[in-house]
């Protein structure tokens, strides 16, 4: 009898022991699991349909569509609130990809506006863009600028093929 | 008064010559590709904090494939733990390249990856919902990943939180606990 109970608990033993092996094994082939950040993801499901993010520092800049039109956002983090951007939204352009510096100054842009397919570096505290021309003569399509502001990567179509450049930002 | 006048003046021309072309950008295009890839398509480029790395999108083999090179050299490094999930999409690279995240697939299906290049592991994330990753980027610090894609037909953005899956990378000179507003050096 104590012989039985004693093979009882131990086969109960290897079957939570074998159970849990089972998980952690099932656990590591799905993958491990982010958190996700609620109260952000309810504010930019606020925004509207939204793509193409970029993080930096406490920044996410993203380019979101409210009442059929596409534009950019640029959010903290931290408190959720988006942050002004004078100047870079116009009714007219298209806003196709966006890059955004570790400080939040600075923001890298592709859009289309009045036919053509535009680069663009915006600085906050200018409340200005500088259009950057490429050279050779191409067409921009995804943007990335380097967290600490001073340099972009961009995509250009040139001759049939994708191409990337590396541009400075003085 | 007149110094004044004169401040404005130069501001306006300095605003004005800005404002119009790319006066003083130093331009170059990303180191060289190779010449077994069998075409010249680079794409979706992503650079590290301060530019020492890129990672961008080749064609090898008839795939999309994850190129790593550090800059301006253009030396390229290995990844042989994702050629199993190629094709590959959508690189982002924390400050020092330590983290590499990118889209890859797995079984027909998209799958977000994060490989630590220090110690070479490499970290599938199990997407909570019914989240299609198309594209990603990365904190530079590796504390943050934004997701874009599509659930129930809805494009979205969602940011995830990862802090416990990953220890941050941060730029050079730069202790613990001094992330929340990194000044870059």
């Amino acid at each position: 009898m104590i012989k039985r109970g004693w093979s009882n608990k131990g086969l109960r033993l290897g079957l939570v022991a074998g159970g849990m092996g089972a998980l952690v094994n099932l656990t590591s082939c799905m993958g491990s699991v982010p958190q996700p950040l609620f109260p952000l993801d309810r504010r930019i499901e606020e925004l509207g349909p939204s793509r193409a993010p970029s993080l930096a520092g406490p920044w996410l800049a993203l380019i979101s569509n409210r009442g059929g039109r596409d534009q950019v956002v640029l959010l903290n983090v931290e408190d959720q609130r988006p942050v002004p951007l004078p100047g870079l939204n116009r009714p007219d352009a298209q806003p196709l990809s966006v890059g955004v510096e570790a400080k939040g100054e600075r923001l890298a842009l592709v859009r289309q506006l009045e036919g053509r397919t535009e680069l663009l570096v915006y600085r906050r505290r200018l409340m200005g863009s500088q259009v950057i021309a490429m050279n050779p003569p191409g067409v921009p399509r995804r943007v990335v600028l380097r967290a600490d502001g001073r340099e972009l990567a961009v995509e250009v179509s040139r001759d049939g093929h994708w191409q990337v450049d590396l541009i400075a930002i003085p | 008064m007149r110094v004044w006048v004169k401040s404005l003046f130069l501001l306006a021309i300095t605003l004005s010559v800005v404002g119009c072309g790319d006066f003083g950008l130093i331009r170059r295009r990303a180191g060289p590709a190779g010449l077994a890839l069998g075409g010249y398509d680079r794409e979706q480029p992503a650079l590290s904090g301060q530019g020492e790395w890129l990672a961008s999108v080749v064609e090898r083999h008839g795939r999309q494939t994850l190129m790593m090179q550090a800059q301006p050299s253009g030396a390229e490094v290995p990844l042989p733990s994702l050629r199993r999930f190629a094709p590959h999409d959508s690189p982002s690279l924390s400050w020092n390249g330590r983290y590499l995240a990118l889209v890859g697939q797995q079984g027909g299906k998209s799958r977000v990856l994060i490989l630590d290049r220090a110690s070479g592991r490499l970290l599938p994330l199990q997407l909570p919902g019914d989240l299609q990753p198309e594209q990603l980027s990365l904190a530079p610090d590796g504390r943050r990943l934004a997701l874009a894609g599509i659930t129930r037909g809805r494009r979205l953005v969602q940011v995830f939180d990862l802090a416990n899956l990953i220890e941050p990378d941060l730029p050079r000179g730069l202790a613990i606990g001094t992330m929340a507003n990194p000044t870059v050096p």
